[in-house]
């Protein structure tokens, strides 16, 4: 998870890959939401992918989760393409791609307990957690997936509503390890999480990448958190990528207006770029005060519906 | 608003006195300096907004959580005053207490006083504190889309404010509220008026709430995580309008977040709230420079920089 002294992209073995794939959306206003996007994410390595709302970053994942069919292009994960397997080839090569969601209120069934959520992915793939021996193979295995990702292993008879929002995420993260993956989609991970709890579940997923060799594909709208985390970065806006790059070229050197404009707009934690220095350093000059008020930008003024 | 919380029997027992201690510093046990340097102090104004000592529980079943634990803050004239904390700090609690909005049942308002304009806002009939509520003191929510009306028009829902308080007529009122729009940088601001809410973008939408709020001119803006939902670029730009207004009107502006980003580019001073209580307070340069407290110091270390150098 470190940004220079990761190998480079090109050196790594390419793990997916995303070739001119397109969604168009039907109806008579029909739009275009994923338009004409390549990318490679190589073994091991983190890719974020960063854009603002509507920017096309949901459908693409839902894309590569083959959970919607592209209207034009290819998904190849290990060098298979998903559109050409059979849907049994593809039920056993999912098991391979994992997904943690932003709010893990909504993304758990209330009505299992941890050993039941926890456990539900290897029922469904691993046949040793299926019959009359299954229950214990999947209590003790569900038991060492919680150790790993800091919880106790006893807590497998509580449920979702017991836990905090740190704690419910650790459980996601379990839940995606249990089937031994080699992808996991973090999408908007940490999101709805305080920034102390955001701080251990960024640690957490930096260590467990490292024990076992995962690749992230994470889906994220925090440059900060993207910066934390990321070997690279692909900045997407209005379905087109319009920057892919080595994470610290991104950040330090964008090349695309866009990304520079992201880069801007993120608030500094430092009160000396603040309100009052603005103010009284540049006051008229610099149109803190001016008639414009800040007219919005093309990311916002767009009509609705 | 209480999920982080500790269970209700060590809320209750752990610290029975806080209420009604007089300058409640930071949890017990927590070692801290005597006091947030230089900024600790008063404003030398007069505060337009005093809250004293405030203590807000929620009764619930099964267990009373003590959401506020004797708040005092103290917003002057003109100033922007951040409050900051994680989710169940009690902010929003202490920010809704203001004009009574917290749910009433399970909220009880047990002690403390809101002093505006000499009248303590906790006690005030609800009559009175209408009058004050969206005219005096207004307040700008974090999800535009639920606080405005989905069935009517932009434009009334500014002008209903002054309808309401002013007693203007619908054409004076639709004047002001048209002006207001245009105002807060809502490009062609006739056609937008008689749109409906979903016919606009989130940044749009906030932009409409902060009208609405600001066309009655208030004294005091309370704005709760008021660019939390929106992304980014507008998030900056919302910032930025809210700064260029204060300056034009001179209102107070107390601002809920749970962002330091947001904290150190818009206020004068800062309150940090941790499990109820303010464990301190000061200009922000202090605050950021010099944290007192130790929870201010771990939140500042939590807090991610985007370090582009």
């Amino acid at each position: 998870m470190t940004t220079e002294a990761g190998t480079a992209p090109e050196t790594r073995r390419p793990l997916l890959e995303l070739t001119g794939l397109r969604k168009e959306f039907g109806g008579r206003h029909g739009s275009v939401a994923v338009d004409d996007v390549s990318l490679t994410v190589g073994e091991g390595e983190t890719l974020a992918l960063v854009g603002e709302s509507g920017c096309g970053k949901t459908t693409l994942t839902r894309l590569l989760l083959r959970l919607l069919e592209p209207t034009a292009g290819s998904v190849r994960f290990d060098g298979q393409d998903l559109a050409a397997l059979a849907p049994a080839e593809l039920r056993r090569l999912r098991r391979r791609i994992q997904v943690v969601l932003q709010d893990p209120y909504s993304s758990m069934n209330p009505r299992l307990d941890i050993a039941g959520i926890v456990g539900e992915p290897m029922v469904t793939h691993d046949p040793a957690a299926r019959g009359r021996r299954g229950r214990a193979y999947v209590r003790e295995r569900v038991g060492e997936l919680l150790e790993s990702v800091g919880l106790d292993a006893g807590i497998q008879d509580r449920y979702p509503h017991e836990f905090s929002g740190g704690q419910r995420q650790r459980v996601s993260i379990a839940r995606a390890l249990a089937v031994e993956p080699r992808l996991i989609v973090l999408d908007e991970p940490t999101s709805a999480l305080d920034v102390s709890v955001q701080a251990r579940i960024l640690d957490l997923l930096a260590e467990l990448q490292q024990r076992r060799g995962l690749t992230y594909f994470l889906v994220s709208h925090n440059l900060a958190v993207v910066q934390q985390v990321a070997d690279r970065i692909a900045v997407m806006r209005q379905g087109r990528l319009v920057e892919v790059g080595e994470a610290a070229q991104v950040l330090r050197r964008p090349r695309h207006a866009y990304t520079r404009q992201l880069l801007d707009a993120v608030p500094v934690p430092d009160p000396r770029r603040g309100r009052r220095f603005r103010a009284a350093g540049a006051t008229d000059a610099a149109g803190v005060t001016g008639g414009g008020a800040g007219a919005p930008g093309d990311g916002e003024a767009g009509d609705r519906g | 608003m209480t999920t982080d919380q500790p269970t209700p029997a060590d809320r209750t027992a752990g610290e029975p006195a806080a209420p009604k201690t007089p300058q409640p510093l930071g949890t017990a046990g927590t070692r801290r300096a005597a006091h947030a340097p230089g900024g600790g102090a008063a404003p030398a104004a007069e505060p337009v907004l005093e809250i004293a000592d405030l203590t807000v529980d929620f009764r619930l079943d099964t267990a009373t959580v003590h959401a506020v634990r004797g708040v005092g803050l103290r917003l002057a004239q003109g100033e922007t005053l951040a409050v900051v904390g994680e989710s169940g700090s009690g902010k929003t609690a202490t920010a809704l207490s203001v004009l009574r909005l917290n749910p009433q049942p399970p909220c009880v308002y047990a002690g403390g006083r809101i002093l505006f304009e000499g009248r303590d806002l906790l006690t005030v009939p609800e009559k009175e504190l209408g009058r004050i509520r969206g005219q005096d003191i207004a307040m700008v929510f974090q999800d535009p889309m639920t606080s405005l009306d989905p069935l009517r028009r932009v434009g009334a829902q500014v002008a209903e404010g002054l309808r309401h308080h002013q007693g203007l007529s619908r054409a004076e009122a639709g004047a002001a509220a048209l002006e207001a729009l245009d105002e807060v940088g809502i490009p062609d601001p006739e056609r937008r008026f008689r749109q409906y809410p979903h016919e606009l973008s989130g940044g749009l939408r906030q932009r409409v709430m902060i009208a609405a709020a600001l066309v009655g001119r208030p004294r005091v803006l309370i704005a709760d995580e008021p660019t939390t939902a929106l992304d980014v670029t507008v998030q900056r730009q919302i910032l930025d309008l809210l700064v260029t207004l204060q300056e034009r009107h001179g209102m107070a502006v107390l601002l809920i977040t749970h962002d330091l980003g947001v904290v150190a580019e818009t206020a004068d001073r800062v309150a940090v709230m941790h499990r109820g209580e303010v464990v301190e307070t000061g200009d922000v340069l202090d605050v950021f420079d010099h944290p007192a407290d130790d929870y201010t110091r771990q939140l500042l270390a939590a807090t991610p920089r985007l370090e582009l150098a």
